[in-house]
């Protein structure tokens, strides 16, 4: 999408001074877009913290849940990655209800679609900043999981492995969020569709990253086969190349 | 239809100096102009020609399709049949080419409530491209008297101030065409008049004879302002629309149109 | 109306071959010695998940050109490839599920990518429906629901392709076995159960289409006749769309 030749001198109207002579506009690139797009979203959630306290506070909800519904609560394997990631898909649908909310009830899609920035910056926008709330939510999560829920707690040289996975599978629940969350947010009910369609379109997902994570949560630590790893990353990229493609559509009207 | 006869009028600007360069191309061509909702034909058959510059005042009672119009024409709802041609660009093809050069005023603020009147203004002119974006804010919040709310979140804001924001918010860009629906409602004297100007006509400035030697040439902006207060519109436009029940029913210039004209309008 | 031509001679060749499809697997390949008559199932769950998958897919291009075009009856195509590979999907489940408990004496088995993943897609295209009409304005429920099914149509057989990797592979493969005793009319059976349910399914595809545009149009001489304000006389709910 290519910026309109644009108007010359900007004055605000007739009433206002008369305004000298501007630059001619820079030309908007999509990566300043995104930035603009995801520096929006953080504001946001800095100025009114809604998501981010609520992914946090229900996860650890979750841990201590887990840590009673089990009895004796201590995990470890396949089990402990499946209680990690299980508990980050459900915080993440949290996330994913809330994400194209502004721009629905607030009219901000309509204002965005004046605008000569292209569909697919605000849509990676919403997927960058999906993906980077789950960060930050690992951040915290995950040495509360350890804490409260890991057997043998996390020895530091399974840390980046664990991190490696994470990252990974983050970025798949977030563009395939902002893909279900645009969809969703069209609706009316959408509260209730957000779970419904995230959650089949995320179980291969969580099914490669606990393959991926349950080697290094078991005591003795074991190594995570390549093909894992792959799979991860195809399945982000397929994701990521799906939102692209129809970004359009969920834009424009 | 007598949109020959519209069409024929000249723009407002040819009017007021005989010596302009030639008439610029039409900002606004429909014809034949169709939008549906679902199986509801909300458009029908709209056929108008605004020549660069001038003001249309789009009059009808409620579901007229007065907003449909004005968000066709803003490249925000595809056209569904007929020509659509705004600003040179045929419509929905060229929407994305309008982008930025189209001002929009909606009944909603479309702005975001947590943020503060700034934040608001400075986020959208970025994506707009605007060139110097903390100048500009400022320009405008000056000029909608916005300065010493700047830094309120829009949620804190009363309908009025709000509705100044969204204006400013339209203006950020120095759009050539400004789509305004209902722009003065839920403002105080003071802030409509304020409004009105900053609103209202700009003349067209022709290209300097060589860079330096003055403003840049600057295209005049057309205006079309959808309204219930039919003496208001009537004042000060150049071309009268009525809409009832998605078909013009009504198309003249303010000094030919009669008070029974209006009045059947709204029967 | 679109299709509507189609329908008698997409008809009458889909009865052809549905029924050499019966004869063959019924009458002319042998009944096998171990398996008995369980391995007749080969002739009817793996036919009905290959299509199904394929519907989903063909779901996925219609809602594509939608977006790309713009044209309602490609919503429509969309809409009605995905409704009828629903009906596909949930046969195939239970037919799967029939053979499981003929081969290996259990309904359900984890460790069988192709039930598995079909579970998967069959959870995620029942949310179809309520998507679809959860959205009030028509226009963007178009649009919304063919960026579902492209999304949905890509993710389909990326599925199968991550369950098949997680799973123990458990599913017979009894015509790609070469240790295999099947005859060579098996083949045939095979070939031709696909066929007959993929004609199958064009068929009613077609039947669907016909049967919605053709509501479409009653409301449109409804409304021409009674004015715009005319109550319908045929609901509107079930046909999504509008040509």
């Amino acid at each position: 999408m290519s910026a309109p030749p644009a108007p010359d001198a900007s004055a605000p109207g007739t009433s206002a001074p008369a305004t000298q002579a501007a630059p001619p506009r820079p030309r908007g690139t999509w990566t300043a877009d995104v930035r603009a797009l995801l520096a929006l979203e953080w504001r946001r959630e800095r100025r009114a913290p809604q998501v981010l306290p609520t992914m946090v506070l229900f996860s650890i909800g979750v841990f201590v849940l887990f840590r009673f519904g089990l009895q004796d609560g201590r995990v470890d394997g396949p089990l402990a990655a499946g209680v990690l990631l299980v508990t980050t898909l459900l915080a993440a649908l949290l996330g994913i209800g809330r994400l194209w909310a502004a721009e629905e009830d607030e009219g901000g899609l309509d204002a965005f679609r004046l605008t000569p920035a292209s569909a697919s910056a605000l849509v990676a926008a919403k997927a960058l900043a999906l993906w980077s709330f789950l960060l930050v939510l690992h951040v915290v999560a995950v040495p509360a999981f350890a804490f409260l829920l890991l057997q043998d707690g996390v020895d530091a040289g399974a840390i980046p492995t664990i991190a490696g996975a994470l990252v990974l599978c983050d970025l798949g629940i977030a563009v395939t969020g902002a893909l279900v969350g645009s969809i969703a947010a069209a609706a009316r009910s959408r509260e209730l569709l957000v779970p419904l369609m995230a959650v089949p379109l995320l179980i291969p997902l969580i099914a490669l990253a606990s393959e991926a994570l349950s080697p290094v949560l078991t005591s003795p630590r074991d190594v995570v086969e390549g093909r894992w790893w792959l799979a991860l990353a195809l399945y982000d990229g397929v994701f990521l190349l799906v939102s692209w493609a129809v970004s359009d559509g969920i834009v424009e009207d | 239809m007598s949109v020959a006869s519209v069409a024929d009028t000249p723009a407002p600007d040819a009017r007021r100096e005989p010596s302009a360069p030639p008439r610029p191309a039409p900002a606004i061509v429909l014809d034949g102009l169709v939008r549906r909702r679902g199986e509801r034909v909300v458009l029908r058959d709209v056929s108008v020609i605004v020549p660069a510059g001038a003001t249309v005042a789009l009059l009808g009672p409620n579901g007229a399709g007065k907003s449909t119009l004005l968000r066709v024409l803003a490249g925000l709802m595809r056209p569904m049949g007929g020509v659509c041609r705004v600003l040179g660009h045929e419509l929905p093809a060229g929407r994305h080419d309008l982008r930025g050069r189209v001002g929009y005023l909606a009944h909603e603020p479309m702005l975001y409530r947590d943020l503060t009147v700034r934040e608001n203004l400075t986020h959208r002119a970025r994506l707009l491209r605007v060139a110097d974006v903390p100048g500009r804010v400022r320009e405008l919040l000056e000029a909608t008297d916005l300065v010493r709310r700047a830094d309120f979140p829009v949620h804190a804001l009363s309908r009025g101030l709000t509705q100044r924001t969204t204006a400013a918010a339209t203006l950020l860009a120095d759009p050539e065409l400004l789509l305004l629906d209902e722009p003065l409602a839920n403002l105080d004297p003071s802030a409509s008049a304020r409004l009105g100007d900053l609103l209202g006509p700009r003349p067209a400035v022709p290209a300097p004879a060589s860079p330096a030697s003055g403003p840049p040439a600057r295209p005049a902006r057309t205006r079309v302002i959808a309204g219930h207060d039919p003496e208001a519109a009537l004042a000060e436009s150049d071309i009268v629309v009525g809409l009832r029940d998605g078909a013009v029913t009504l198309l003249a210039t303010p000094d030919t149109v009669t008070p029974a004209q209006v009045t059947a309008l709204y029967a | 109306m679109p299709y509507t031509r189609r329908i008698l001679p997409l008809t009458a060749v889909t009865i052809a071959i549905v029924l050499a499809w019966i004869v063959v697997s019924a009458a002319i390949v042998p009944t096998d010695a171990t398996e008995g008559l369980r391995q007749k199932l080969t002739y009817l769950h793996p036919a009905f998940a290959i299509i199904t998958l394929i519907a989903f897919v063909a779901g996925a291009f219609f809602g594509w050109q939608h977006l790309k075009h713009d044209r309602p009856i490609d919503d429509l195509r969309s809409y009605v490839a995905i409704h009828q590979a629903q009906n596909f999907c949930l046969i195939a489940l239970i037919t799967g599920g029939i053979w499981g408990r003929a081969a290996w004496g259990v309904w359900w088995d984890w460790g069988e990518p192709v039930l598995v993943t079909f579970l998967i897609i069959f959870l995620l295209y029942a949310t179809y429906q309520p998507m679809r009409f959860a959205i009030e304005d028509p226009e963007r429920q178009a649009r919304t629901a063919s960026v579902f099914a492209v999304s949905a149509g890509i993710f389909a057989p990326v599925c199968f392709g991550v369950v098949r990797l997680t799973t123990n592979l458990l599913h017979p493969q009894p015509l790609d076995d070469p240790a295999s005793n099947l005859p060579g009319t098996a083949g045939l059976a095979f070939g031709l159960s696909v066929l007959a349910l993929g004609a199958l399914f064009v068929t009613l595809w077609h039947l669907e289409i016909v049967h919605k545009s053709t509501r479409i149009r009653v409301r449109q001489l409804q409304r021409k006749v009674e004015g715009e304000d005319a109550v319908p006389v045929v609901a509107r709910a079930s046909s999504p769309v509008t040509l």
